[in-house]
């Protein structure tokens, strides 16, 4: 019958309504306290706070949450009652959660006016061997950078350090962090070199470095020795015109290198081995760089390579045939021009390989070209590939938005007339 | 045979039976059966297949925990059958989980359970993941009303930790009102207890009332104060708050006098409220100095809301009828309510007393 179906309908609807309404009871208050607790890991301490107020079975809660994670108001910047009043805060917050080790401390505030407060957590958070600690640090007029208590530096637990901002970093003569893993100094002071090399040489489990940089910062790191790291990303903002770095990183996977306005760049890799585990490698720098590779064995480097990306002005696309020659096993190509260089349209003299290079016949598969412009070494660099990649099977090229529309056109019928050496290559353009 | 060998053995037979299937029995008595692969990535039924030997047949079908019911099953096999594929690159599976996830609260919920008696790491962090992101940026409310709570705080209660801040100034003062009503009701009790009923005039102002009855004994901080700090935002409020003092007033003309004991008691937990650590005014926290006269700058359920319009409307009807009436009503309603007084112990923690023990 017509009807039936349609009463079915009504019925199961009615009868889904009405067991929505019986079973209207509490069932995340049924779960374990553990999984609560690990529900409210993933809130700010403020949030899971206030969860607190649910009901007598959430009241205790959120004081067994391994994580704290704090973050101060933006009027804090102006008003010092405000950040004394998030200092005290904190401190609260740290008598009132009950958990004897930390997994993380995580702490965003504008400096407040009694450095002491400050101190005590943090020695408050080593005590309970605090695992992950990640302050960024604003400074104010009055307490323009945070100095890290001593006590920092020989915390057993510790396994991942993130600093930012306004923070000092003065390293004492005994560190010892047995278990450091990560490692993020970002835009931060440092007393002196040494500090930097203190930590260095003592970190003997570390995988994962971060590294900016800028001018005023009182150090010029140069030598970065670290057996075993895995992870590097290091960024400049010096304005000087030459950096000089020395890797020894062995096994190094990864590795990102940025620069604003540096020209010269002199890269040693010291170490026979250096690079040779390298799964990707990413350059960042614009205008004119230069970039010397000193300790430069070809047949050794970026065996293991199989992404690449670079992130260019001028001076850098020479880099395009390098890489192409010596990563044999490369994957994933990514170009583009740098943000300071694009619309500028100045030529580069572009040389491609002498000969076809391995990973374009055996193993490039997808390129990705950001900030396409209709420059003529661009054209050539887009052929070549084309031409030659035998399985490459997706090409992505982006054009800037402000392009108009009818030389978009024409670019792209310019791309789609070159030859292409893979057949299943497909070009995608926006 | 060690455990080992069993390790070896199993998966053996298990590929010499029909399709290498393993049976799982939920709870209710119902067994599937399921493809190895996907079973075996589950961390507790991979270890009851190597280290028992169970899952190979119905008759020694593993039983799984009492928290995965059928429906939670299909849906955690779904779960592995995808993810134990290699194939799969982490943007395939980062959008497999965001569509997976979506569902009503009630089935995450079960869901979370169901994946941690399994053992199952990674479903538990996407559900509680999920979880944690409904629970984000909501009033207490909303959250209570999402996962149905039982609002089971008593208004001392709430007042320990801090909250958030729902701005809604109408909340507070009612907060406030509810607050008022338990105490009239306490004095209602008292009401019972005394036989002799004295009408005085009581020309004392709303305020002075106020602060009388909620015990103060000179050391009243913020109910005046804070209600000029907040009076731009009570315009509209002033009305509520005046209709209701009348009836306030005019239940106190019939009262004998309060009992200087509970007061000073109740002073001794607001001075110790006050000295709390909690206790800061902060612009990111309410303010705290309202917890003086049991001020609560709290939320408000919908249905305490209700209750508190309820109890507005039945002082206003009592007022216009009969005084005899009216005392036969307060005496016999005195009886129903057993109002519980709250008073300090020496750690500091709040102790009810009954009626009969108060001294």
């Amino acid at each position: 019958m017509a009807n039936s179906p349609c009463q079915e309908i009504d019925v199961s609807s009615k009868r889904s309504k009405s067991s929505d309404k019986e079973v209207c009871f509490d069932r995340i208050s049924r779960l374990p306290d553990v999984l609560i607790q690990h529900i409210l890991s993933f809130l700010p301490t403020k949030e899971a706070m206030t969860t607190s107020i649910l009901s007598k079975r959430w009241l205790p809660i959120w004081t067994s949450v391994p994580i704290i994670d704090l973050q101060d108001s933006r009027s804090c910047r102006t008003d010092s009652s405000l950040r004394l009043r998030f200092g005290q805060f904190v401190t609260r917050v740290l008598i009132l959660n009950k958990m004897a080790c930390l997994d993380k401390f995580r702490l965003e505030f504008n400096m407040v006016d009694h450095p002491s407060y400050v101190k005590t957590w943090f020695r408050d958070a080593v005590s309970r061997d605090v695992k992950e600690l990640d302050i960024t640090v604003h400074g104010t007029q009055s307490f323009p950078i945070l100095k890290l208590p001593f006590v920092l530096f020989t915390a057993k637990t510790l396994q991942v350090l993130k600093l930012s901002n306004e923070v000092e970093l003065h390293v004492p003569g005994t560190v010892s962090l047995p278990c450091l893993k990560v490692l993020h100094l970002v835009w931060i002071k440092y007393r002196n070199d040494e500090s930097v090399s203190r930590i260095f040489a003592d970190c003997h489990v570390l995988q994962e470095l971060v590294l900016h940089i800028y001018v005023g910062d009182n150090t010029t790191i140069s030598n970065i020795s670290i057996p075993t790291l895995k992870i590097m990303s290091i960024r400049f903002a010096t304005g000087q015109h030459k950096h000089q770095l020395k890797i020894n990183a062995p096994i190094l996977e990864y590795l990102n290198l940025e620069d604003n306005l540096g020209l010269e760049f002199d890269l040693e890799l010291s170490g026979s081995k250096s690079l040779c585990n390298a799964k990707s490698v990413s350059l960042h720098w614009d205008w004119h760089s230069k970039m010397t590779w000193r300790n430069f064995r070809p047949h050794r480097l970026f065996h293991k390579l199989v992404r690449s990306e670079l992130n260019v002005g001028y001076g850098g696309w020479n880099m395009l045939s390098l890489f192409l020659e010596i990563s044999y096993n490369l994957q994933l190509l990514v170009l583009a021009k740098n943000d300071n260089c694009r619309g500028l349209g100045l030529e580069c003299r572009w040389k491609p390989p002498k000969y076809v290079p391995e990973c374009l016949l055996s193993s490039l598969e997808r390129v990705d070209f950001k900030g396409f412009e209709d420059v003529a070494y661009q054209l050539r660099m887009v052929k070549y590939i084309l031409g030659n990649a035998q399985v490459l099977k997706m090409m992505d090229i982006f054009t800037d938005g402000d392009l108009p529309l009818e030389s978009k056109l024409d670019v792209l019928k310019k791309l789609l007339m070159f030859p292409r050496g893979s057949k299943e290559c497909q070009l995608h353009f926006n | 045979m060690s455990e080992v060998d069993m390790a070896v053995i199993k998966p053996e037979i298990c590929s010499q039976m029909m399709n290498s299937y393993i049976c799982l029995q939920t709870a209710d008595g119902s067994i599937q059966q399921v493809e190895q692969e996907v079973a075996m990535f589950c961390p507790m039924i991979c270890h009851e297949v190597i280290q028992k030997g169970m899952g190979s047949s119905k008759n020694c079908a593993i039983s799984l925990p009492q928290r995965v019911n059928p429906a939670m099953l299909s849906l955690i096999l779904d779960y592995c059958r995808f993810h134990q594929v290699p194939g799969h690159s982490n943007k395939e599976r980062k959008s497999f989980d965001e569509k997976f996830i979506r569902m009503d609260t009630k089935r995450l919920c079960e869901l979370t359970s169901a994946a941690d008696s399994l053992q199952l790491k990674p479903l538990v962090d996407l559900t509680s993941r999920a979880l944690a992101r409904i629970i984000e940026g909501k009033s207490p409310e909303e959250i209570r009303e999402i996962f149905h709570l039982p609002d089971d705080l008593t208004e001392e209660e709430k007042l320990e930790p801090l909250k958030n801040t729902t701005d809604d100034p109408r909340i507070r003062l009612l907060n406030r009102l509810y607050a008022k009503k338990r105490k009239e009701l306490k004095e209602r009790q008292k009401l019972k207890n005394d036989e002799v009923e004295e009408e005085r005039a009581d020309d004392r102002s709303v305020d002075d009332l106020l602060s009388f009855i909620n015990g103060d004994n000179g050391d009243s901080k913020g109910n005046k104060t804070s209600k000029s700090k907040k009076k731009n935002r009570k315009r509209k409020d002033q009305q509520k708050s005046t209709s209701t003092n009348e009836t306030i007033k005019n239940h106190n003309k019939e009262l004998n006098g309060l009992n200087s004991v509970r007061c000073s008691a109740e002073v001794g937990q607001k001075s110790w409220a006050t000295s709390n650590l909690l206790d800061v005014e902060d612009d990111i926290f309410a303010s705290k100095n309202e917890l003086d006269d049991g001020d609560i700058d709290d939320e408000i359920d919908p249905a305490l809301k209700e209750k508190i319009d309820r109890e507005v409307e039945d002082f206003a009807r009592r007022l216009n009828s009969d005084w005899p009436e009216r005392m036969q009503e307060i005496l016999s309603f005195g009886h129903e309510r057993e109002p519980v007084h709250f008073s300090l112990n020496g750690n500091g923690s709040l102790r009810r007393y009954t009626n009969s023990e108060y001294r």
